[in-house]
């Protein structure tokens, strides 16, 4: 330890035990971050006693050394809160070469700082959005903002400064801007003294950078030693890399396809060679084997990948000369839902005559009957050597099924015995054909007794209810029979059932009470673990075609809606899209496809398999020459409509108590818009038409008889003014309501609207003729309902009413079209008329509701639903859906995706669930 | 299927008399050591204390042979959302659903007994060699450790029903469902019935008790079969449905005269063991992991901060919290085992200023509360007397957390978060790919050997420590 003079710095009780001084640019902290050569988790303190402690993971780099820390769970600590260390009080100098990688709320590359409302103690130095930030508190905090954008990955020297009167920050040796708001010593409280991320009592922001060096010296820098230091240093530092954008058109994403691999595909711009890095637990970067050879579309399969552990990679491409690479992706194999293979160890049978017979009828079935996923049963199983032979060369879980109790225990031990029984395998005694499973669980239905013997099996009367509906296939018999679609069934294909945005999937076969005539149909994953936390008013889950499709965190899940069972999933980073209540969602789905939209482009994906079948992109730039984001997204016959908006526009954080965009007023509340709309051909990928009027409010953006509806803003100020997200008051100023021609693109009609000032939410739904425009208003805690014949935007009627609560999603609540009837929590209404019908039923909790054609699904504290045809509503105990739309409709089901996982409700278990009406099959 | 690995292949003697006989001589002779005690049932007995009086010498532990199962356990449920970001961002929530992570062990007169997730059966393997003695196929996952009691094993299963089966030879001897209806739907690869047996059972008195159903939506069971035949009807048997809100999942406990039933995410809840009559639900968090304590206080957790609570069945309050993963309590002490370290604690003391500071602590909060009440008009006496309250109750908090090292009698770095068992003066736990043993008078690192996977189920008996991990394998340790 060095001796101490007592003049520039103060001591503080508890938290600062020693009082230290420096003499000019001798400072009291001072940090390299170089490749260590002792403790791998420790930088040590060069001029002073507080060696910083990396928790979590960092990387070390070299050229120059730097240490790269990424991510909420990572960050150095020097000390928790209440420990001691040595701080400066009467001046300080910060002084870092870093370089942000991200832009964030806050970067924060050093502090120790305790901001909770009007209690603001401490100090940090850090990146703020775009900017970088300094700041000081005595009595209160100032933020010092820098003039000077940074650029992401691009090496900078940060200074800030404060000598009791100015704070200053100087950005690459330069004065960047100053501030003399605070005066007097910096007041510090308890708190955690870190480098590489934000703590204090009630917030906790990650840091996403490089770090080279950081110095904390007990005085305030001057100008010229500030200048001279950054002369000194600059030559060190390589231009930053390139973004992932510049070489990056498409991707990347990754798709399990068994237990230990998964291939990772993405588009380059230019043809090269593809290059990715990959880091399992505990090891180090290693290059994958790519193909070789100079292409724009990459793939890299990934094998031996660890049980239920989190691995990271990341591709390095080029543009021109320069290189750059994408942000460490981490991919959790939890989330890994494939099919383990059969066991082939030891094969149950012996190879005699039987053996070409059943791998000849295994394959026969397999191949005739399309179904290579989901649940088979074999009813009549014999012995179970059809069964085993379906399991061994597909991925479907076999059921087999016989009368014989003896039978089926001897198949057991042979199964066992022989390491294949389980998981991929089971049988069952089902006396007289009997089995105690719900009607249309099994994507395919066979019988080993009739490939034995040419005979149905006993009982076979029993078999029609099993099979799937839209698709299950029965090859039972001679002719192979595909259980259609059940008549009345409906579909949800866009974020709000339709792209109407009725909240309706108009389902006729859902009905009743729950315990009563609902039962459960299935349940299981996707757990809590794979979704989003709270869901962050995400999109909710789609289904059509027997198909449910969930997005998680940056993960889209497929289920067959009858029996839950994971078809595919995809990990694709940058999918999440959050608070839509004032945006649009990002996904819609049609017979052949699911669409997504993900940056500048729209994906469309097989829905059977996961396998990308093209990607449409968005031709314009913005008016900064950035590129735009795809916007809106849905479908209607042979058209795939789009629009496009300010490239990160559109919320994706979920991380902290404001991002669950609950409040009225404020952040969170400012409303997507897009700049542009256009149709797609989805077949040739040519752009209809393309529409750019002023600037419509994507949460407004509905379609029906023919037509695409939106609100749009004409205000010069909004015309002229930044795009994007907007919070101004103007954006609702020169509001109109316009239609255009579904097929053209041409304007049918527009008009002027008022929809009050400044509204929580506004959306659009058409149905029947009708459009509705409901409007949620903080000023006087009011719904806004205004209905116009979509023919011409005649008015209909309006009606204004008070919403029930302010938090807890009731003042955000999407209407929900059910025939004649408008649901507009808390009252419902006759479309057409506006007639008063009734008060929705009382409801406590977060989500939005939803319905089917004659029955409403929701939460009320728990799941619950209110049949319209008897007003009756039931519940489901204990279950819960989650925090905003996460029960839909669709194919004759109820289906409740888990989305609820973070919240500290006590419910006793987090699952997904699918129920059914009880009906004849 | 599985492999095995014979590292030490020892013949289980082929009586109980004759190794009781034994053990006898080889006490006389000064071997007290090998006096081989049952692990009849998960965490050894119906408290689910963790702790028995089988000593082994941990210095001499090799590994004798491993089970590898061809299967990983498939869980019924997925791990809980990585964090609450709305209330703790930066703290990872744990799983309290994680009750079938591991083949969990029963142990007796050598033998190992298991169920497993996937193959849907109740296995029994030689606890000295670890080959298959038998198996008994269910229609259903058996996702909790069996319960072996006077020659009999007893396990639950998904397909909604309690097995009873010889443990010789695994032969049926009753199987009774719990539920009056059979109604089983796919659930992630396999058919489960919405009223499966996830509580194992529990044996006393001649008595079979456990509970079936998990959906709080649909009715619950919990009932007292004949342990001998599997009915209900004769003296002390009953089954209740009980509808709404029930989640009947995890180890099951008991002591004096109630039933201590898990409810995943919830608390546990408390029934009359004479009549199953619902006592009530203990407030506060839930968990899987519960234990009873010698004073029949319930420990359960992890709460959604990550510790364990400390609840009475009088008060159903909890009076007590623990910053850690597990808790052993044995002779005036309590064993804390965190993410970290093991501690070993002046129990009597720990309980007392723990008490006084969440006393102080719920003092302070209702003052808080009562102050807030008076609104800027804090001069009045009420005001005054409140506040002095509220400051006396800080004090009292501050000083019951400052004595609180003072109970800490020893404590050990410990990197084996997952288990903790306490065998004779031994204490084990359980890692990432490796197992330890502490002395449990100084917390001294005695012994570590290597697993493969997460080591989650501890069983110590027959002379032997048996390690289950998260990737199917069953390892024995002895002599």
């Amino acid at each position: 330890m060095r001796t101490a003079e007592r003049t520039g710095l103060f001591a503080l009780a508890l938290w600062c035990g020693f009082v230290w001084s420096a003499s000019a640019q001798s400072p009291t902290h001072h940090w390299r971050f170089g490749r260590p050569t002792g403790d791998l988790k420790v930088v040590p303190d060069i001029a002073g006693t507080s060696p910083a402690r990396i928790v979590g993971e960092g990387e070390f780099l070299d050229s120059p050394p730097a240490l790269r820390i990424v991510g909420r769970d990572n960050h150095l600590e020097i000390t928790a809160k209440g420990e001691q260390t040595i701080l400066p009080s009467k001046a300080i100098t910060v002084e870092a070469w870093a370089a942000l990688e991200k832009q964030t709320k806050y970067s924060n590359i050093a502090g120790y700082i305790q901001d909770n409302g009007n209690f603001e103690k401490g100090w940090l130095l850090g990146g703020h959005e775009t900017r970088f930030q300094f700041a000081i508190g005595t009595d209160r905090l100032t933020y010092l903002r820098s003039k000077t954008e940074f650029e992401p990955g691009r090496w900078h020297h940060i200074v800030g400064t404060y000598d009791g009167e100015v704070m200053r920050l100087y950005i690459d040796g330069e004065l960047d801007t100053t501030s003399t708001q605070r005066e007097g010593p910096i007041q510090y409280a308890d708190s955690w003294f870190r480098l590489a991320g934000y703590k204090d009592d009630n917030e906790v922001y990650p840091f996403h950078g490089r770090l080279h060096e950081i110095f904390i010296h007990g005085e305030a820098l001057n100008p010229d030693q500030i200048r001279a230091r950054y002369q000194a240093s600059k030559d060190v530092f390589p231009p930053p890399p390139l973004e992932p954008e510049v070489f990056l058109s498409l991707g990347p994403y990754l798709q399990f396809e068994t237990p230990s691999t998964a291939t990772v595909r993405w588009h380059t711009r230019e043809p090269q060679a593809g290059r990715l890095q990959f880091r399992m637990p505990g090891g180090d970067w290693r290059n994958a084997d790519v193909a070789a050879g100079s292409r724009t579309n990459h793939s890299v399969r990934l094998s031996g990948l660890p049980h239920r552990a989190v691995f990271h990679y990341r591709i390095q491409g080029r543009a021109g000369a320069r290189v750059g690479q994408t942000e460490d992706i981490a991919v959790n194999t939890a989330f890994n839902f494939t099919t383990p293979a059969v066991p082939e160890a030891t094969g149950p049978f012996p190879r005699d005559e039987l053996t070409d017979r059943y791998s000849a009828a295994a394959e026969r079935i397999l191949a005739e009957s399309g179904i290579s996923e989901g649940y088979c049963l074999d009813f009549g199983c014999g012995d179970g050597r059809l069964a085993y032979e379906l399991a061994r060369r597909s991925n479907l879980i076999v059921v087999g099924a016989s009368d014989d109790a003896e039978a089926v225990r001897r198949a057991r031990k042979r199964f066992l015995d022989a390491g294949v029984y389980g998981q991929r395998l089971t049988l069952h005694h089902a006396p007289e054909g009997r089995l105690p499973f719900p009607d249309y669980c099994f994507n395919l239905v066979v019988s080993d007794h009739f490939v034995a013997t040419g005979k149905l099996p006993r009982h076979a009367v029993q078999l029609g209810r099993h099979a799937r509906p839209n698709g299950g296939v029965m090859m039972v018999g001679k002719k192979r029979l595909v259980r259609p679609a059940l008549e009345g069934a409906g579909s949800w294909t866009h974020m709000y059932g339709d792209a109407g945005q009725t909240s309706n999937s108009h389902d006729q076969l859902i009905s009743g009470k729950t315990g009563d005539n609902i039962e459960v149909q299935w349940f299981g994953l996707p757990g809590p673990d794979a979704m989003i936390d709270r869901l962050g008013r995400n999109q909710g889950p789609l289904s059509h075609k027997g198909r449910l499709f969930t997005q998680g965190d940056n993960r889209l899940i497929v289920q067959d809606s009858y029996n839950g069972r994971i078809l595919w999933s995809l990990e694709i980073p940058g999918l999440r899209r959050t608070n839509v209540k004032v945006d649009t969602s990002n996904s819609c789905l049609d017979d052949e496809a699911v669409y997504l939209a993900i940056r500048d482009r729209c994906w469309k994906v097989d829905a059977a398999t996961g396998r990308l079948l093209h990607a449409y992109a968005i031709t314009e730039t913005g008016s900064d020459e950035r590129p735009l984001d795809w916007g809106f997204v849905a479908s209607e016959g042979r058209l795939l409509f789009g629009s496009a908006v300010a490239r990160d526009a559109s919320f994706s954080d979920f991380h902290g108590a404001d991002k669950w965009y609950d409040k009225p007023t404020g952040e969170g509340t400012e409303k997507v818009c897009s700049d542009v709309l256009f149709a797609i051909d989805k077949q040739t990928g040519e752009r209809v038409w393309t529409y750019a009027g002023g600037v419509s409010l994507n949460p407004t953006i509905s379609m029906g008889d023919g037509r695409v509806y939106f609100l749009e803003s004409r205000h010069p100020k909004i015309l002229n003014g930044s795009r994007g997200r907007i919070g101004a008051p103007e954006l609702y100023a020169d509001l109109h309501l316009v239609a255009l021609d579904r097929e053209s693109g041409s304007v049918v009609w527009e008009k002027p609207v008022d929809h009050g000032k400044q509204p929580t939410v506004l959306y659009l739904c058409h149905w029947d003729g009708a459009l509705v425009v409901q409007s949620s208003m903080p000023e006087d805690k009011t719904y806004n309902l205004f209905v116009y014949e979509s023919k011409d935007g005649s008015e209909l009627w309006k009606h204004k009413y008070p919403w029930r609560r302010s938090d807890h999603g009731h003042h955000v609540q999407h209407p929900v079209i059910a025939g004649d009837k408008l649901i507009a929590q808390p009252e419902f209404f006759e479309l057409r008329t506006g007639r008063k019908l009734g008060d929705t039923p009382e409801r406590k909790k977060c989500s939005t509701m939803t319905g089917a054609a004659n029955l409403l699904h929701y939460r009320d504290f728990y799941d619950e639903v209110w049949d319209l045809t008897t007003g009756e509503t039931s519940e489901w105990k204990g279950l819960r859906s989650g925090c905003w739309l996460g029960i839909v409709s669709a194919d004759g089901m109820i289906l409740s995706s888990e989305s609820g996982g973070g919240c500290s409700c006590n419910f006793p278990i987090q699952l997904s669930i699918g129920y059914r009406t009880k009906n004849d099959y | 299927m599985r492999r095995l690995q014979n590292h030490q292949r020892r013949s289980r003697p082929a009586h109980a008399g004759v190794r009781m006989a034994l053990c006898a001589v080889l006490l006389v002779g000064g071997v007290g050591n090998l006096l081989a005690e049952n692990w009849p049932t998960y965490r050894h007995d119906h408290r689910r204390s963790g702790v028995t009086g089988e000593q082994l010498d941990a210095a001499k532990l090799t590994k004798q042979w491993v089970y590898r199962s061809a299967f990983v356990p498939q869980m019924a449920f997925s791990g809980p959302a990585p964090r609450d970001f709305y209330n703790a961002p930066d703290k990872d929530l744990k799983p309290r659903m994680d009750f079938d992570r591991v083949f969990n062990v029963a142990v007796a007169d050598g033998r190992v007994y298991f169920g497993s997730s996937v193959e849907d059966a109740i296995l029994c393997l030689d606890a000295g060699t670890g080959e298959r003695e038998w198996a008994h196929i269910t229609d259903g996952p058996v996702r909790l450790a069996p319960t072996w009691h006077d020659g009999r094993v007893y396990a639950g299963s998904d397909d909604g029903h309690v097995y009873c089966v010889n443990a010789k030879e695994g032969s049926l001897i009753w199987r009774k469902r719990i539920a009056e209806t059979d109604y089983r739907v796919p659930s992630d690869g396999k058919f489960i019935s919405l009223w499966p047996v996830r509580s194992g059972v529990v044996i006393v008195d001649g008595i079979a008790y456990c509970g079936a159903g998990f959906l709080p939506s649909e009715s619950a069971y919990v009932a007292a079969l004949d342990a001998a035949t599997g009915e209900t009807g004769g003296p002390g048997t009953w089954k209740h449905a009980r509808s709404g809100e029930l989640s009947l999942q995890g180890f099951l406990l008991t002591a004096n005269d109630k039933l201590y039933v898990p409810a995943g995410r919830s608390p546990p809840y408390i029934f009359s063991r004479a009549t199953g009559k619902l006592e009530g639900q203990i407030k506060g968090g839930g968990g899987t992991y519960c234990l009873l304590d010698d004073q029949s206080q319930l420990i359960y957790g992890p709460s959604r901060s990550g510790g364990l609570e400390l609840s009475n069945a009088e008060a159903r309050n909890t009076v007590i919290t623990f910053d850690g993963n597990h808790i052993l309590v044995s002779k005036g002490r309590s064993y804390l085992h965190t993410d970290t370290q093991l501690h070993a604690l002046d129990r009597q003391r720990y309980n007392e200023l723990t008490a006084l500071k969440i006393q102080a602590d719920n003092r302070r909060r209702n003052l808080s509360r009562e102050i807030k009440a008076f609104g800027k008009n804090l001069s009045s006496d009420k005001a005054k007397a409140a506040i002095a309250k509220m400051r006396q109750a800080q004090l009292d908090s501050a000083r019951a957390s400052k004595q609180l090292p003072s109970t800490v009698l020893w404590r050990a770095d410990c990197g084996h978060p997952h288990d903790l068992i306490l065998a004779g003066d031994t204490l084990f736990v359980g890692g990432v790919n490796e197992v330890a043993a502490h002395s449990a008078k100084d917390g001294k690192v005695l012994w570590r050997a290597p697993v493969s996977g997460n080591a989650f189920g501890l069983a110590a008996a027959d002379g032997r420590l048996f390690v289950s991990t998260d990737n199917g394998a069953i390892h024995a340790f002895g002599h």
